[in-house]
């Protein structure tokens, strides 16, 4: 109870309603409580804030204010009024709009960001250009006379290629070096073989070559021939005269897989004579013979 | 030799080697040969009837060649025909009187001419060996019809080593080789592999053994009739299938077997071992 008559007389105090000091009692208990003196403190800071008073506004002030706040609510109601306008004028002119709007915000200048989304805006006349290019584009791609034309240009190109490789072959068949004419036979291989010089030229190679690498090598690249035609008694005669056992084998292996019956039969007719090595006669036989399975 | 040499043009050098020194059993000679285009590319083409030769490559343009000749005394077919037509045809001469005189001359042919070489002894009855110190960009082209061995090292040029009795040993080459024999083994060991042109070795009796390095790419194809393959490469062999198609629908053809191929290190070049009855060796340098 003390607090509160002590609380009570200060906030009189402070409201100039009560000009009394505290007693002698009051003020020595007031003196030995911090917490209360504390809380009065702050009771009479609070009321000094509180109490303050207010500069009011002068006329001239209120007018200017109210001047402004007019001048806010008129440019608020044209603005209104104003898209009100554009919207409408946007649904009868879609087109225009954006350029239009631009160049009204930027006073007639578009930048160059501005110029490429132009560009790239597609607009009817656009797309109807673009489907109309694509539509020429597979029409004239697709027509039969141009895919013969590519053939031809294609099928042209090819012969030329072969007939340089067959060159290219012919000339590296000449060559001194075994190792150069191997390679002469590898772009034999590249060709389809449809050059009868160049198939000469190789039968001549595998006849005369002191190279068994070589001749071995031209064996295994004629097996590309479609059809050994007049070189396939060439051959066989080959086979049976041939001293060097690995040709004699390999000639007959090719003979065997790739020539006629009559060649075959011509062939199987001389297991049972002395011409052939005893290893190639058992070759033969050994390729000769019935699988059973 | 298929190569023939102009003798009339003021480089062309012909060496007829006769030893003076009068040696018991053997002769000795060395020679050297600078090139008459120093640092362009060298031929080398070597022709020995009866001997052995080795050839080695070092950074130079002169060829040394070290040739050491002997008489041959033992038993040879061809050898013994010659002798027995001499003997036919010089029965009637009388030799009272006479003393036998033991050929000791070394013959040893060596012609260069724009850095073309030839060297050649094609006398039946001497041996010769031959150490040869060559450029390491010389391509060779070796025939030994008798006697012991071609070797060659450290050569990068392209070889064809042709052996009719001893075995062809290479290493440290790069190839293209065409190499042979009849009855006797090729060895090689590849230090790099070229793309240039292909690469064979055959033996028609015996085996066949190469180790490559293992950064070559190769496509090493291999066939042997009775022997057999050993192969210490990661890659395994197929059989490569021969297909042949007729367009036309005539005719088609299958034939499986025969070939078989790896492709080493993603493939690349050909190296084609063939063998009639040897061994195909295949193995990887560590």
């Amino acid at each position: 109870m003390t607090n509160q008559k002590i609380i009570d007389w200060k906030i009189a105090s402070l409201a100039n309603n009560d000009q009394s000091e505290l007693n002698e009692e009051l003020q020595s208990y007031l003196e030995a409580n911090s917490e209360l003196k504390a809380e009065l403190l702050f009771i009479e800071h609070f009321w000094s804030n509180d109490v303050k008073p207010l500069v009011m506004p002068s006329d001239k002030l209120d007018a200017n204010f109210y001047q402004m706040l007019s001048r806010a609510q008129s440019s608020q109601q044209l603005s209104t009024e104003k898209d009100s306008t554009e919207k409408h004028k946007t649904q009868q002119e879609p087109i225009k709009h954006e350029s239009d709007t631009r160049y009204d915000s930027q006073a007639g200048q578009l930048s160059l960001i501005d110029k490429v989304i132009t560009w790239l805006t597609p607009t009817p006349i656009a797309q109807f250009a673009t489907l109309a290019l694509v539509f020429t584009l597979g029409f004239n791609l697709n027509q039969p006379s141009n895919n013969e034309d590519n053939n031809q240009n294609y099928s042209g190109l090819q012969q030329e290629v072969s007939s340089l490789t067959t060159m290219l072959a012919m000339s590296m068949l000449q060559k001194e070096s075994a190792s150069e004419r191997l390679s002469g036979v590898a772009y034999s291989r590249q060709t389809d073989l449809s050059n009868p010089l160049l198939v000469e030229q190789l039968i001549a190679v595998l006849t005369r070559d002191k190279s068994t690498s070589v001749r071995l090598a031209i064996i295994n690249g004629l097996s590309e021939l479609k059809s050994f035609g007049s070189s396939e008694q060439q051959l066989f005669t080959l086979a049976t005269q041939e001293e060097n056992l690995l040709v004699q084998i390999e000639l007959c292996r090719l003979l065997l897989n790739y020539g006629s019956k009559k060649i075959k039969s011509q062939l199987t007719e001389q297991v049972n004579q002395q011409l052939l090595k005893p290893e190639v006669r058992e070759f033969i036989k050994a390729q000769t013979m019935p699988l059973t399975i | 030799m298929k190569k023939t040499l102009s003798f009339t043009l003021p480089l062309t050098l012909i060496a007829m080697l006769t030893s003076s020194m009068q040696m018991a059993s053997a002769a000795e000679k060395s020679y050297s040969l600078p090139l008459s285009k120093p640092g362009e590319p060298v031929s080398i083409d070597i022709e020995i009837y009866r001997g052995s030769v080795t050839l080695v490559g070092y950074k130079g343009d002169v060829i040394e060649i070290s040739a050491k000749t002997s008489t041959f005394s033992g038993k040879d077919k061809d050898l013994k025909k010659v002798k027995g037509r001499a003997n036919k045809n010089n029965s009637s001469r009388s030799t009272e009187g006479l003393k036998s005189v033991k050929s000791q001359g070394m013959r040893l042919e060596i012609e260069e001419r724009n850095n073309e070489v030839e060297i050649s002894s094609e006398v039946s009855n001497q041996h010769v060996d031959l150490i040869i110190k060559i450029p390491q960009r010389s391509s060779l082209e070796v025939d030994l019809y008798k006697g012991g061995d071609i070797k060659v090292e450290g050569i990068s040029g392209s070889l064809e080593l042709e052996s009719y009795e001893g075995m062809i040993i290479a290493k440290d080459i790069s190839g293209p080789i065409v190499a042979e024999t009849a009855g006797t083994d090729i060895v090689v060991s590849f230090s790099d592999f070229t793309k240039k042109s292909p690469s064979s070795l055959t033996s028609h009796m015996g085996n066949v053994d190469i180790t490559l390095a293992k950064t070559i790419a190769a496509n090493v194809n291999v066939q042997t009739y009775q022997g057999e393959i050993f192969s210490g490469l990661d890659k395994d062999f197929t059989v490569v299938d021969d297909i042949k198609k007729n367009k036309k629908g005539k005719k088609q053809a299958v034939v499986l077997g025969g070939l078989m191929q790896a492709k080493v290190n993603g493939g690349g070049q050909e190296l084609s071992l063939i063998s009639y009855s040897g061994n195909l060796y295949i193995r990887k340098a560590k």
